[in-house]
C-alpha cells in the first residue's frame, strides 16, 4: 500500500511531468472580440485554460481571411503544445461578417446548384440569349403609289432576339 | 512490482493526468448525419467505439456543411474528454452541400472564379448585349395591289445595340 504521502508526492511529480499534455488538446472558446490586426481576444470555456488574447487564427483552408462577430465559438490549440502559443482554428457556432478568399489562379465551385446570395434567380452569361419586346404598332409615313400618306404598321412577331456579348470573362458559370 | 503496487500505480496516474489516447486525432469515417448537423462515426482504430452526436467544427467561420456516408473526417476531443468528441478535419470527398453565410460580404479574388456550368463568363448589370435585327421592316420599295408603296422612315439599323438593365444587387463580378 503506498502511503499518502507518497502518493502525494508521486502525483504532484507526475502532474507536473504531463502537465504539458494539456496544451496537446483542442478547447472550446468564446470569441470576446476580433482585433484589427485579425487576432482574437477569446474566453476559454473550460475551467483548465485562461481567456487568451490576441489568438492568431489558423483556417481550415489556405488564401482566407475573415471577420467575426463576438458571442461565436471556436476551438483552440497550441502550437507544439506551448501554453504561450495558442492558435484559434475550428468553428462551430461562429457568426461571420466577411469573408475573403484570395486565389493565385482559380477558384473552382463545382455542384449541382450553386446559390449566390439570397436570389433565386439564374445568372446570365456572353452568349445567352436575350429577346426584347416591342411595340408591335409602328408609325409610319411615305408615298402610295406617288400619293403621300401616313399610317401604322402592324409588325406580326414583335420580339428582338440576341445574345450578350460583353461580360466579367474571369468569372465562368 | 507486485500487480497490487502496479495497479495503486496506474490509478495514480489515471487520476492526475487525461486519457492521453484523447489527445490525439483519430480517422474516423461518417455513417450518417442527424437534422442538427452533427454526425455519428465509425473510428477507423478499434480503441475507439462508434460515437454517435458528434458536433462538427469546420475550418471556416459561418460554413455549414451536409456529408455523405463514407466521408472521411478527423475525429478530436475537446480537453482531451473522451465524452466531448468533435468532427475536424475531412478528406477531400463526401460533400454534399455547403452553405456559407455572412452578414456583410462574401469576396472571391482570383484571376479566375469557375461556377459550375459550362465556363462561358458571366454577364453584369450594364453589360452589354447584341440584337441583330431580321424582322422584315425595310419596306422601301413594294406594291400593293398593283401600287407602289414607298416607305423611307423605316430602314432598322443592321443590329441594335443594348445593355443588361435588370439584376440583381447583390451578387457582383
Amino acid at each position: 500500500m503506498i502511503s499518502d504521502r507518497i502518493k502525494a508526492g508521486l502525483l504532484a511529480l507526475i502532474r507536473g511531468e504531463v502537465a504539458r499534455f494539456d496544451y496537446a488538446a483542442l478547447y472550446e472558446a468564446e470569441i470576446v472580440k476580433q482585433n484589427g490586426d485579425g487576432t482574437l481576444e477569446l474566453k476559454s470555456l473550460h475551467p483548465r485554460i485562461p481567456g487568451m488574447s490576441h489568438v492568431r487564427i489558423r483556417h481550415g483552408v489556405p488564401g482566407v481571411e475573415v471577420k467575426v462577430r463576438p458571442g461565436g465559438r471556436v476551438l483552440v490549440g497550441f502550437d507544439n503544445a506551448d501554453p504561450t502559443r495558442p492558435y484559434a482554428a475550428l468553428w462551430q457556432s461562429a457568426t461571420l461578417d466577411e469573408l475573403t478568399v484570395t486565389a493565385e489562379t482559380l477558384v473552382k465551385i463545382d455542384a449541382a446548384l450553386v446559390e449566390l446570395g439570397d436570389g433565386d434567380r439564374p445568372v446570365a452569361r456572353i452568349g445567352d440569349l436575350v429577346e426584347i419586346p416591342f411595340t408591335p404598332l409602328v408609325p409610319c409615313s411615305g408615298t402610295l403609289d406617288g400619293a403621300p400618306f401616313t399610317g401604322v404598321l402592324t409588325i406580326a412577331d414583335p420580339f428582338l432576339v440576341g445574345s450578350i456579348t460583353n461580360g466579367r470573362l474571369d468569372v465562368t458559370a | 512490482m507486485t500487480d497490487r503496487i502496479k495497479a495503486a500505480l496506474l490509478a495514480l496516474i489515471q487520476a492526475a493526468t487525461v486519457p492521453l489516447r484523447h489527445l490525439g486525432t483519430w480517422s474516423a469515417e461518417v455513417v450518417g448525419q442527424g437534422p442538427d448537423g452533427s454526425i455519428e462515426v465509425r473510428p477507423a482504430s478499434a480503441l475507439l467505439p462508434p460515437i454517435h452526436g458528434v458536433p462538427l467544427f469546420v475550418g471556416l467561420p459561418g460554413v455549414e456543411i451536409a456529408v455523405k456516408p463514407g466521408a472521411r473526417v478527423m475525429l478530436a476531443f475537446t480537453a482531451g474528454d473522451p465524452r466531448r468528441p468533435t468532427a475536424t478535419l475531412w478528406d477531400s470527398a463526401g460533400l454534399t452541400e455547403l452553405r456559407i453565410t455572412a452578414t456583410t460580404r462574401v469576396r472571391v479574388r482570383s484571376p479566375k472564379i469557375e461556377l459550375a456550368g459550362d465556363g462561358a463568363p458571366l454577364a453584369r448589370d450594364r453589360d452589354l448585349v447584341d440584337l441583330p435585327v431580321t424582322l422584315p421592316l425595310s419596306l422601301a420599295a413594294t406594291t400593293l395591289g398593283g401600287l407602289a408603296i414607298v416607305i423611307p422612315a423605316l430602314v432598322f439599323p443592321a443590329a441594335l445595340v443594348g445593355f443588361i438593365t435588370a439584376t440583381q444587387t447583390k451578387t457582383r463580378a
